[in-house]
């Protein structure tokens, strides 16, 4: 509409989050018009906010990806500010040849994004029980229970790497080693 | 995608693979787009299959595997939701449901079997030295074959020899160019036709769509001049009897200029429909995007749609991507270029009353073509809602989401989402904020105030914006 608000960080601030998340400042003030549109007062997301996108519910892991959208980037887990957004968006970011290992938008904090979407309680493994709910949810009710649980035990046998009976971090970067999810969970308009 | 995995998959082990074609398949084309990639409907396919063709010890079929590519899909979905919004949307190529054997279109390539890659190696041959030199060629031929003919034309006198003559000068010169894309375009209702005057708007998805369509009807382009080669292109058209408007880039700032020369021809009728892409930019090919106002002033608006296979090519030019240059190298080695181009029934606009505005919406996913009774204006979310064979039901009047500036050189702002507007809170803050001529809509007051002028006016009927009239019927604003 022409009418450019301006990010209420101050230029310090703004050049240290664009030096950590590698975002241009046009991008940066593209989400922070983003922001704006997913909040109510303007100054912070609540999670309620972001599960009232449509394109959310009528994806089967919509919840578990808001979650997994708050639970790195904000201490109270119910409420983040732009700082915490951007950082939260700059996993998605596509990656270059020379990315470093720490960076916001690495593969493994891509991976860890995805595994904390498995990771319904936080204790960082995924136990059988989380990985038949994740199942249950992306399935609905068109496979029978039994078959399903299954599943979701073959599952937990085959990326068990170190043999504990649950998949912990490494273990699921081992199994996911063959395809390339870095590339899978990147989002190409943040380029 | 996982459906051809496990079938693969099936098939390497001797198994016999037991996918029951889901109730889903049966219906026809225009209602399996309902069945979506990211329904839980498509994975219960995938378990249900790998319950039943489970092999031992294999860990490359594992159902982890599918599972973690599918929750990486969806958890991009997913994110991108909450990031992206309408107007970026429109901007990122489309991605197709299975692999076409040109990379450019494979988002996650990977290494799946050495028959895939051989048949891709000879595809890539075929298509480097096979198909782009015999292009290349034939694009020559055609350039030639417009600057013989033009020249050919400027020395004749005004007659109606002439322009019968030149008529069909410019229909071969853009079939043979069109040829050079191997374009296979097919035009449904041809009675619909654009005649003589009035204003023919269009979709954009490629730069050179203009070329598809002056393949069949003779159109006035408008646009800038330029210097170079292209600039000699545009004085070859004008040379060659059609009268074409060719704008100064100080002149594009005088807006009221524009207008009057664009106004000028367009009422004369002996002069050749002019061919306007409203959107202002290229869209990627699965919505359109809401026109902008500028070009839908005048008279009489002839609509033509135009829908691109994406199996063949993919022909979005993503102009922060690639140069020119490299986009029609992509294009000429692309399988070809299928079009369909619909031509659709003239919207005139009625004295005084409100004008039912042009929707190229329709069906774009099912296959089918646009409906030809005229829609009514969806905000841009509702057109790809529709796109997706949902319907959309319409709404209270002042439903509008998007206001637009006026400025012609509006690309750069729907890229960076500047140029769209949103209900926001108060009428005043975002007159406040807003640029002169924007039109700013207050969901709640249910009426309009131009910042030029003071009067207010009544916005009647719609469920988006459609157009506005003065008081004194004087002026129609859309």
């Amino acid at each position: 509409m022409g009418s450019r608000t301006s990010i209420p960080l101050n230029d310090e601030e703004l050049s240290s989050l664009c030096e950590e998340t590698k975002f241009s400042h046009s991008q940066l003030r593209d989400l922070y018009g983003r922001f704006l549109e997913l909040s109510k007062d303007g100054e912070f997301i609540k999670r309620s906010d972001m599960i009232r996108l449509s394109d959310l519910k009528s994806n089967p892991l919509g919840s578990r990806i808001v979650d997994a959208f708050f639970k790195d980037s904000c201490s109270d887990d119910e409420s983040m500010d732009f700082t915490q957004f951007v950082k939260a968006a700059a996993v998605f970011k596509p990656q270059r040849k020379h990315t470093s290992e720490s960076a916001l938008n690495s593969a493994d904090s891509k991976l860890r994004f995805i595994f904390n979407i498995y990771d319904l309680d936080g204790d960082e493994i995924i136990s059988q029980d989380e990985m038949l709910s994740l199942l249950k949810m992306m399935v609905g009710t068109s496979v029978d229970a039994e078959k399903l649980s299954q599943i979701a035990d073959r599952a937990v046998l085959d990326g068990d790497d170190d043999k504990d009976g649950v998949i912990g971090f490494e273990d699921f970067k081992k199994a996911v080693s063959h395809i390339d999810a870095s590339k899978l969970i990147s989002i190409r308009v943040l380029d | 995608f996982g459906r051809q995995r496990v079938e693969i998959a099936c098939k390497d082990h001797g198994l016999q693979s037991n996918l029951q074609p889901q109730q889903g398949e049966s219906l026809p084309i225009s209602q399996v787009s309902l069945i979506q990639k990211d329904s839980p409907r498509h994975f219960a396919d995938v378990f249900k299959t790998k319950g039943n063709g489970e092999v031992e010890g294999d860990k490359s079929n594992s159902p982890q595997e599918f599972d973690l590519s599918h929750v990486c899909y969806l958890c991009k979905k997913g994110v991108e939701a909450i990031i992206d919004d309408d107007v970026t949307k429109c901007f990122s190529a489309e991605e197709l449901g299975s692999w076409n054997l040109l990379t450019r279109t494979s988002m996650r390539y990977q290494y799946l079997s050495i028959r895939l890659t051989v048949l891709w190696s000879l595809g890539f041959l075929f298509r480097y030295f096979v198909l782009l030199p015999v292009r290349t060629f034939t694009l020559v031929v055609a350039i030639g074959y417009m600057i013989m003919s033009a020249s050919f034309l400027g020395y004749l006198p005004e007659s109606k020899f002439k322009a019968g003559l030149s008529r069909y000068c410019l229909l071969t010169v853009y079939t043979l160019a069109s040829r050079a894309f191997s374009a296979s375009l097919t035009f449904h209702n041809l009675e619909n036709r654009a005649k003589g005057g009035g204003i023919c708007v269009a979709n954009h998805t490629t730069p050179v769509d203009v070329i598809f369509l002056s393949s069949d009807n003779c159109y006035a382009y408008i646009g800038q001049k330029h210097t170079g080669f292209v600039g000699f292109i545009e004085r070859l058209m004008s040379r060659s009897g059609s009268d074409h408007i060719w704008f100064d880039r100080s002149e594009m700032r005088d807006r009221q200029k524009v207008t009057n020369r664009l106004k000028a021809h367009v009422e004369d009728a002996t002069k050749f429909p002019m061919l306007i892409f409203p959107e202002g930019t290229c869209i990627n090919n699965t919505s359109v995007m809401m026109f902008k106002k500028a070009a839908l002033k005048s008279g009489c608006d002839l609509p033509v749609a135009m829908k691109y296979d994406p199996r063949f090519c993919d022909p979005f030019w993503n102009s922060s991507q690639d140069s020119f240059v490299r986009y029609l190298i992509k294009i000429m080695t692309s399988w070809s270029v299928v079009c369909d181009i619909w031509y659709l029934p003239p919207e005139h606009q009625k004295e005084g009353k409100i004008v039912t505005p042009l929707c190229l919406t329709g069906s774009w996913r099912d296959g089918g073509g646009p409906n030809h009774e005229v829609k009514r204006w969806r905000r841009c979310s509702d057109i790809r809602q529709q796109s997706k064979g949902r319907d959309c039901k319409p709404r209270r009047p002042c439903g509008l989401t998007m206001g637009w500036t006026v400025e012609e050189d509006d690309r750069k702002k729907f890229v960076s989402r500047k140029g769209t507007g949103r209900i926001q809170q108060t009428t005043e803050r975002r007159l406040a904020n807003s640029s002169e001529g924007d039109v700013v809509v207050d969901g709640q007051n249910s009426c309009i105030s131009l910042k030029t002028t003071t009067s207010k006016y009544e916005v009647i009927g719609a469920d988006c914006l459609v157009s506005l009239v003065t008081e004194d019927h004087s002026n129609v604003i859309l």
